[in-house]
């Protein structure tokens, strides 16, 4: 028997059932053979150092701390559930919302309704929130991203973001359009 | 007193409080294995909490023809060789009480030797990779079989043998090269530790 053979069988001896002629060949030759005498007294050794050490416990507040945890990750994953169905929803809500605020502006950029009645005024405060909706949708949508990776999700993992930033670059480049577009008229018809 | 599988059950249609049985059951098996492969116990702790919040997430995947326990160290074991594949060189952080090291009111001498004794083994499974040392560390304090440890590794049994034996080659070399470094014949150190439990073998 060689020596990285005898070695092997050391090793599988610890682990499973041998053979007794193995057991027998590896004992005539650790009986000739100094250096895998020593050396099995030395995996012995390591097995004497790992099985005298008991289980290490953790420290106190572990069941708690998981517990808490546990809470969290239910909140998450149902905030996740919520992404892909009816984030969506609210979504398109939004847009249609936003697009009669569109259609307010419109009216008041153009100078359609006629001056001191309850339509201008309404027209011209809806297209101020308007306005202020789409930077707090594209500011919220970042802040919201921000939060959500300090959490550890990834962009891909949820669909809030993409769309609040669709949505808001949308509602700003119609309304620089229409800004862009009827002002000028408006002068013009006052002249 | 319910018994595991009801306690799974019971977790599984939403009962929070049957989840903490279980918690509180196998917190030793799972922080003790976490420990053994980070070989730090403040992320050993952060990773015994998440292998609990993935076993719930997850608990309705367990099969429960299996061995829970089982499972539950294979959630571990995976957890902590993605950490340790992750981070490049481990940094060893020891147990802070005394109770983690020690079965019940410990005197000073005792905790000495079992920090002593910790030390080495850290020192020792510190020398394997994230190859060798989940296979090293069930077998030896989760008594697990070949077979079972080529489940959670997903190895062969055969893999695993061949495994544990350079594993045992590579302590057995480093046990030897302490011994050439510590006395100036080879196996003095070696022997000695024998009688004195913990004290000259891993020591730098
Ligand atoms: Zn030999």
């Amino acid at each position: 028997m060689r020596c990285s053979r005898a070695r092997e069988m050391m090793s599988l001896s610890l682990d499973e059932e041998v053979p007794p002629e193995d057991t027998r060949k590896l004992q005539e030759h650790i009986d000739e053979c100094v250096q895998c005498l020593h050396h099995r007294e030395r995996i012995h050794h390591i097995s004497a150092l790992f099985g005298s050490a008991p289980l290490v416990k953790p420290t106190d507040g572990l069941v708690e701390a998981v517990m808490r945890r546990v809470a969290t990750a239910e909140i998450l994953s149902a905030a996740r559930g919520h992404s892909t169905v009816s984030l969506v929803a609210a979504g398109l809500l939004v847009l249609c919302v936003l697009g009669m605020g569109n259609l307010f502006v419109v009216v008041s950029a153009y100078g359609f309704a006629q001056s001191g009645t309850v339509v201008e005024f309404l027209s011209d405060l809806i297209g101020i929130v308007w306005k202020l909706i789409s930077v707090v949708t594209l500011l919220g949508g970042i802040g919201w991203e921000v939060v959500w990776h300090a959490k550890g999700i990834a962009v891909s993992q949820q669909i809030v973001f993409p769309l609040m930033v669709c949505v808001s670059l949308m509602l700003t480049a119609l309304w620089a359009h229409i800004i862009w577009n009827y002002r000028g008229v408006n002068v013009s018809q006052e002249r | 007193m319910l018994n595991e599988r009801q306690w799974i059950q019971a977790t599984l249609q939403g009962d929070k409080e049957a989840f903490t049985n279980i918690v509180e059951k196998h917190q030793g098996a799972v922080f003790n294995l976490a420990y053994r492969l980070l070989l730090n116990a403040v992320e050993a702790e952060d990773a015994a909490q998440e292998s609990f919040v993935r076993a719930y997430t997850h608990l309705s995947t367990y099969d429960p023809a299996q061995s829970f326990i089982t499972w539950l160290l294979s959630i571990t074991a995976h957890y902590c060789i993605d950490v340790l594949r992750r981070s490049r060189r481990a940094v060893t952080v020891e147990l802070d009480e005394s109770r983690q090291l020690c079965d019940g009111e410990a005197d000073p001498e005792r905790y000495a030797v079992a920090r002593e004794r910790d030390r080495a083994i850290r020192q020792a499974l510190d020398l394997l990779s994230p190859h060798y040392r989940p296979i090293v560390v069930l077998r030896y304090w989760y008594d697990m079989s070949c077979k079972e440890i080529g489940k959670i590794v997903g190895l062969s049994e055969g893999a695993v043998k061949v495994r544990l034996h350079r594993a045992r080659e590579m302590l057995a070399q480093s046990v030897r090269q302490q011994g050439d470094t510590a006395e100036s014949r080879p196996d003095e150190g070696f022997n000695g530790l024998k009688e004195t439990e913990g004290n000259a073998l891993f020591k730098s």
